[in-house]
Order: C-alpha cells, then sequence, then structure tokens
C-alpha cells in the first residue's frame, strides 16, 4: 500500500502542472525468470505486467507504452485486460508494434471509464545489462486529450547469468531445435533445461548432501543407544527401545514429516527447517540403525563374549572393545545402504517446503511444463548413490572372501583375525549357530 | 565409477533415441505427429475413431484439493469444475472419469498425452502453458488473493515484505507472490490444503492463492484466517487438453457453449458461487 501511496504522489506532483489528467500507474512488475530466487533477468524471456488505474471520467481509446531502452516486445504476445473492481472486462484492441520496446494499443471502442488496465507482455525480453527499469508512455483520451503516463514504480532487473546465456544459444541452434521437436526428448532431455537446471539442481544436492552428512552421524548415536536399550536387561528399557523402534519404522516417514512441521509449531515449538529436516532424519534413521547393530552384535558368536569375559572384561569392555570393533566392521555395508536410503529420502522434505534437489527441480518443471529438471535430479542422486552401492559390494566381497580378509588381518593381532574366522564360520555352516546367522543375512532386510 | 556413471547415462540416451525414432517411423506413417507419444495416441484415437483414449469414457485429472472447484468430500469428487465436466459430458454422450492428481503434473501430464484426455482444475490459462496444450474457451474468472492470521498486522502485499508466503507449486498464485511482494520468500506446497495447515502452523505469514478457493476455505475450514488482499488479475480457467486433439478442444467448446445457452451453467455456477 506505501507503494501504491507513492506512486499516486508521484503521479500527482507531476500531474499538477500539466492540465491533463493522467493514468494512475500502480504496477509495473515482471514475472521472475530465475530458478534459485525471484529476481528478474534481463536478456531472457519473461512477463511485463503494467497496470494503471484511469479515472472516473478517463476513457481511453489509444495507449502507447515505451518499455525500457533496448527491450524486445513482440506485439502479438501483448494482452490487454480491464478489471472494474474484481470483474474482468474483456476489451476489443489491436496492438501494434511501433519499434522494438514500444507498443501502440488502439482500442476499437473506447474503454469504460475508472476501469483498471493491465497489460502483460509475454515473452517480453528486458536489456541484458539490467538495472532499474520502468515503462513509460502515452494515450490519447476519448475527447481527443493527449496525457503523458508517468513512469511507474520500477523493476529491479539483473543482468543475465551464465547458465541463462548459454541455454538462450542453445535454444537457437539447429540441432536443439531438431531434438526437440521430438517431444518425449523434448520433455526428458531438454538441452536448454538442462543447463539452467544443473545449477539450481546442483545448489540443492549440496543442500541435501549437508542435511544428510549432518543427520547421519547423530542417527548413529541414536541408534546405539537405541540398541543397548533393545538388549539390555531391564525389562522396562528393553520395551522402551522397541516401542520407539516400532513406531518409527511402523509409520511412513512423509507422516513423521508432516507431524514435525505442522505439529511442533502448534505446540509453540519454532525450529528452523533445515534443522527440523536434520532432527526429523536423525530420529527416524536412528530407529533403522538400531536394528541395525542389533543385527550385528547379535551376530557375533557367543564364544567372543565367554572369551572376553574369561580374560577378565567386564560387561561394559567386552561390549565396547569386543563385540562392537567386530560388529561395526560387519554392518558397514548395511549402514551404507542405511545412508543411500536416508539421502534419497531428503526428497520427502519438498512436501513441506525444504528447499532440496527436488524442490529446485520441481519450480523448474512448474514454469517450464517440461520434466527435464527432475532427469538432471535424478542424475544428481545416482552421483551419490552409485560410488556408494559400488563401495557396499566391494566391501561385501572382502568380508565374504576370508583369503582376502587373511592377507590384512594377518599382520594385525587378534580382533580383526577373530572376525575373518567369524566370516568363515558364518559362510560355512549355517547349522553351528542358525540364530546369529539368520540375524546376518537378514541385515540387508532390516530397512526395507 | 565415473565411467559407469557416463555408460548409464549414454543408454539411457541410446534408448530415448531408439524410442524416437520408432516414434517418428510410425508418425510419417500416419502422417499425424512427430513425437513417439503423440503418434500413438493419436493413432490410437483415429483407428477407434473417437475423441477420447477411451471409447465412451472422458478421462479428466484434476488435483482435488482446490475448494470450491473440486474437492474430496467422503471420496468424491466435488465442485464447480466437477459439475462443470461431468455436464460437459452428458452433453458430449461421455461417462466423466475423475482422477485425482498434484496440481504441478497436470500440464505437464496433459502434454505428454496418454494418461488422460483433459485437465479441468483450476488451470488459469497462461501463455506458457499454451506452448504445451491447448485450452479450451475459459470456464470461469478467477482473482488473486493474500490470506493471513486474523491475529496477524498484516494490512497488504507492501506489509509482507521479506515475509514467508505459502503457495500451490505452478500456481498464478506463487507466480503472483513472487512478482508482487518484495523479496518474499514464497515457498511452494504441493497441495493448496497444506499451505492452508502452513500459515495455521505459522510456517507461513500468508498465503497466497486464487480469492474463491481463500474465501471458501476461510468460510468452511480456517475460520481463524482472513483475507487481507483481494487482487483483481482477471485471470481464466481453461480445460487443458493435449496439443493432438484439437478435435476434443472443439467438441468441449461446443458442449460448454450449449450449456451457457441452455442454462446448465448458470445453475452449476448458482449452486457454488450463489451471493446471499
Amino acid at each position: 500500500m506505501a507503494l501504491l501511496i507513492a506512486a499516486a504522489l508521484a503521479c500527482a506532483l507531476i500531474a499538477l502542472p500539466s492540465s491533463a489528467q493522467a493514468l494512475e500507474v500502480t504496477a509495473t512488475t515482471a514475472r521472475s525468470n530465475s530458478d534459485n530466487d525471484n529476481s528478474i533477468y534481463g536478456g531472457m524471456e519473461t512477463r511485463v505486467t503494467w497496470e494503471a488505474q484511469t479515472a472516473s471520467d478517463e476513457s481511453l481509446s489509444t495507449l502507447t507504452l515505451d518499455y525500457p531502452d533496448g527491450s524486445t516486445i513482440p506485439a502479438n504476445q501483448v494482452k490487454v485486460t480491464g478489471l472494474s473492481g474484481l470483474n474482468r472486462i474483456t476489451l476489443d484492441y489491436t496492438v501494434a508494434s511501433v519499434d522494438a520496446d514500444t507498443v501502440a494499443i488502439s482500442f476499437n471502442t473506447p474503454t469504460q471509464a475508472g476501469l483498471l488496465i493491465r497489460v502483460e507482455a509475454s515473452k517480453a525480453v528486458l536489456p541484458a545489462e539490467g538495472g532499474s527499469l520502468s515503462v513509460s508512455g502515452s494515450a490519447t483520451l476519448a475527447n481527443g486529450a493527449q496525457v503523458d503516463i508517468p513512469n511507474g514504480p520500477a523493476m529491479n532487473v539483473v543482468g543475465v547469468s551464465v547458465a541463462q546465456q548459454l541455454s538462450n544459444k542453445l535454444s537457437e541452434q539447429g540441432w536443439v531445435q531438431a531434438w526437440n521437436q521430438n517431444r518425449l526428448l523434448h520433455m526428458f532431455f531438454d538441452p536448454t533445461i538442462i543447463v539452467i537446471s544443473i545449477p539450481a539442481v546442483f545448489h540443492g544436492w549440496l543442500l541435501a548432501l549437508l542435511m544428510v552428512v549432518c543427520s547421519f552421524p547423530i542417527a548413529i548415536v541414536i541408534g546405539l543407544l537405541l540398541c543397548f536399550l533393545r538388549i539390555s536387561h531391564v525389562g522396562i528399557l528393553r520395551f522402551l527401545g522397541s516401542l520407539y523402534v516400532n513406531i518409527v519404522r511402523g509409520t511412513p516417514l512423509f507422516l513423521q514429516i508432516y507431524i514435525a512441521f505442522f505439529g511442533l509449531p502448534l505446540l509453540g515449538i519454532n525450529i528452523d527447517n533445515y534443522l527440523l529436516s536434520v532432527i526429523v532424519m536423525s530420529l527416524n534413521s536412528g530407529a533403522y540403525l538400531c536394528e541395525i547393530f542389533r543385527a550385528g552384535i547379535e551376530s557375533i558368536s557367543k564364544g567372543q563374549f565367554e572369551a572376553a569375559r574369561s580374560l577378565g572384561m567386564n560387561a561394559v569392555q567386552t561390549m565396547f572393545f569386543v563385540i562392537i570393533p567386530q560388529a561395526f566392521r560387519r554392518v558397514i555395508p548395511t549402514m551404507t545402504s542405511e545412508f543411500i536410503l536416508l539421502y534419497k529420502d531428503t526428497s520427502l522434505f519438498a512436501a513441506v517446503g525444504v528447499m532440496e534437489m527436488v524442490m529446485f527441480a520441481r519450480s523448474i518443471t512448474a514454469t517450464t511444463g517440461n520434466m527435464t529438471p527432475y532427469i538432471v535430479a535424478a542424475l544428481f542422486y545416482l552421483l551419490v548413490t552409485l560410488p556408494l552401492t559400488k563401495f557396499i559390494n566391494i566391501f561385501e566381497k572382502r568380508l565374504a572372501d576370508p583369503s582376502h580378509g587373511h592377507k590384512r588381518g594377518g599382520s594385525t593381532p587378534s580382533p580383526a583375525r577373530l572376525t575373518d574366522e567369524e566370516t568363515t564360520l558364518l559362510e560355512s555352516a549355517p547349522k553351528v549357530d542358525s540364530e546369529h546367522v539368520t540375524a546376518t543375512s537378514s541385515l540387508p532386510g532390516t530397512q526395507a | 565409477m565415473k565411467k559407469k556413471f557416463a555408460l548409464v547415462a549414454v543408454l539411457g540416451l541410446v534408448a530415448a533415441l531408439a524410442l524416437a525414432m520408432v516414434g517418428c517411423g510410425s508418425s510419417s506413417s500416419t502422417k499425424k505427429a512427430t513425437s513417439a507419444t503423440s503418434a500413438t495416441s493419436a493413432a490410437a484415437a483415429s483407428a477407434s475413431g473417437s475423441l477420447t483414449m477411451q471409447d465412451g469414457t472422458l478421462t479428466v485429472i484434476s488435483s482435488l484439493d482446490f475448494p470450491p472447484f473440486e474437492n474430496l468430500e467422503n471420496g468424491e469428487a466435488v465442485g464447480f469444475e466437477m459439475d462443470l465436466i461431468r455436464a460437459l459430458g452428458d452433453q458430449m454422450g461421455l461417462t466423466v472419469n475423475i482422477q485425482n492428481q498434484a496440481f504441478d503434473s497436470l500440464v505437464p501430464a496433459i502434454a505428454a498425452g496418454s494418461t488422460a484426455d483433459c485437465s479441468i482444475s483450476g488451470i488459469t490459462i497462461t501463455p506458457e502453458r499454451e506452448e504445451e496444450v491447448l485450452f479450451t474457451d475459459p470456464v470461469i474468472d478467477s482473482n488473486q488473493s493474500l490470506v493471513v492470521l486474523s491475529s496477524s498486522s498484516y494490512t497488504d502485499a507492501a506489509s509482507l515484505q521479506g515475509k514467508t508466503i505459502a503457495a500451490q507449486s505452478g500456481t498464478t498464485g506463487s507466480d503472483w507472490a513472487k512478482e508482487n511482494i518484495p523479496n518474499a520468500n514464497v515457498v511452494d506446497y504441493q497441495e493448496a490444503t497444506a499451505c492452508f495447515s502452513a500459515l495455521a502452523a505459522g510456517q507461513a505469514d500468508a498465503v497466497s492463492i486464487d480469492l474463491p478457493v481463500a474465501s471458501y476455505t476461510i468460510r468452511t475450514a480456517y475460520s481463524d484466517c482472513k483475507i487481507i488482499q483481494e487482487t483483481p488479475t482477471g485471470e481464466q480457467y481453461g480445460i487443458a487438453v493435449n496439443k493432438n486433439n484439437p478435435e476434443l478442444v472443439s467438441a468441449l467448446n461446443d458442449a460448454l457453449a450449449e450449456i451457457k445457452a441452455n442454462g446448465t451453467y448458470d445453475q452449476i455456477y448458482n449452486s457454488w458461487f450463489a451471493t446471499n
């Protein structure tokens, strides 16, 4: 409203000296053509909206709008709408180009007085160098009087981005046009959209990675704590542990996100969105990791416990110096899968407005109606998940292959050796300790 | 690892190209269209001699979270546009099958073809969307609005400078907020209802959404919210149809003209927007 008043004042001041009454320009805006924020870039297509209120005795027969120097305004893309209050009034008009940045609109029947006139110029290109730009113009009233229209509020236009320049260049290439002729290729692999998607999606990729890198260590700690609860000898602790794990694993992460993002603020708890994402992810993943750790610990044979105890270690020492080091090594592949799952789950936070990869991709898709940004996002996900999958495979092979393990384990004393023997044991004889073997072999399933 | 990654990417592209070739081949033989998807759907349509993918049925996709235009009530799609599309279906002698789908995926789905015949879902006719799909004549005019909590002190767009605005992804409301509220942090939600949840939860300071939806939602569910600004935009909703099916557009336009002439349109309009 302050803007409107300012505009009105400015108009009044300029209009006063001249005898003719002028329209009051209420808005000059351009649609953001950026993929990251709300900025308006010069040198690429946007839609410029200009609005002016005619006075109760002003009826227009022509309207000439002079857009900023260096703009390109296609006359056939100019749409004029009349609004009386909230009612749309269809206007009868023709638009002609005076020069590249000036259009002349003539109304075949003069507009009714007191209308809000909206002129939308689509596919308009503002000057590439940017700046604070405004639209000037003039009008002829139905009574023949000429009025100058003072500049309305200015638009802040940013110089064109590198990705956009590249995209614009690409769209002029013959092969790109031929490529886009095919609707499938255009829909999923449009080179001009790939180019503009990469910087935006990369930004989201970093944020998603940051979210998971922050939450995973916390999840490991939570998982270990839960795991101790679940294998505790105290009934109530065991019960609490399994209650938490079963509730978290038994409900979709999507619902947990909704509850955290829309429920907590109602209780008066307001946490930054990214921080809240990290908390939700840690709490969720902790429950899965708990089960992974538990299976890992239970896969270590009883003999290990007994041997450690016979050496005079107490229960805590046994756990931390004998059991966990061995179990941890075994669960590394499964933990990595959990990391991959958690990483992919960051996409769910798009639903509550956290700006991560899918959200960036979606905002481009929403404006272009094109699926290419999702393909770009998929490739960025693979950039992390494929190497990690490879790592799991290598690691699993090493665990399964005792000779390989021996070479490395040979130089290091007992704990590693014991692990190797354990592995061999697990490999060769399911009957020896069928319960523990089941626990290990069910590992990949724990996070299903 | 990089090698493998590149290999996957290349394989994907090769597969896409192969598909495209097949598409071009068949389309040149039918002399109808240029792309793979459209060629098959066009061929299917012409083979059955029908306007729609499935004989006798008009498959419609809509985001059923936009009352009073479309909404889910007891599992039933209700709303002005739902009644309208059913009336159009009756007029055309087609059974209407309505499917629920997220708003920002409607235009891409219609552009890709093959999943639905058309989409009616408060879709404003814009030049950008017209590049992807065809639109029928406008079915209704609409405007924009800003909604805040009744307890808040915001008075208009300018007072929301730099604040968080909730909007539905891909809507004109989202565009309007980005364009007209200085430095606004516009957060796009997938559903209109999530925007209001976010406002109620304090995740957003305001909702930027089509005026009829704002008034209806405040009246029925969010009585602790108020409209602080009604923005005349004069935007118009249309029904989106695949570019290779202009026959369906003209059939829908004819039916629309007829129900406007015989009073059915007014009857539906009054049942949802009667001023009292």
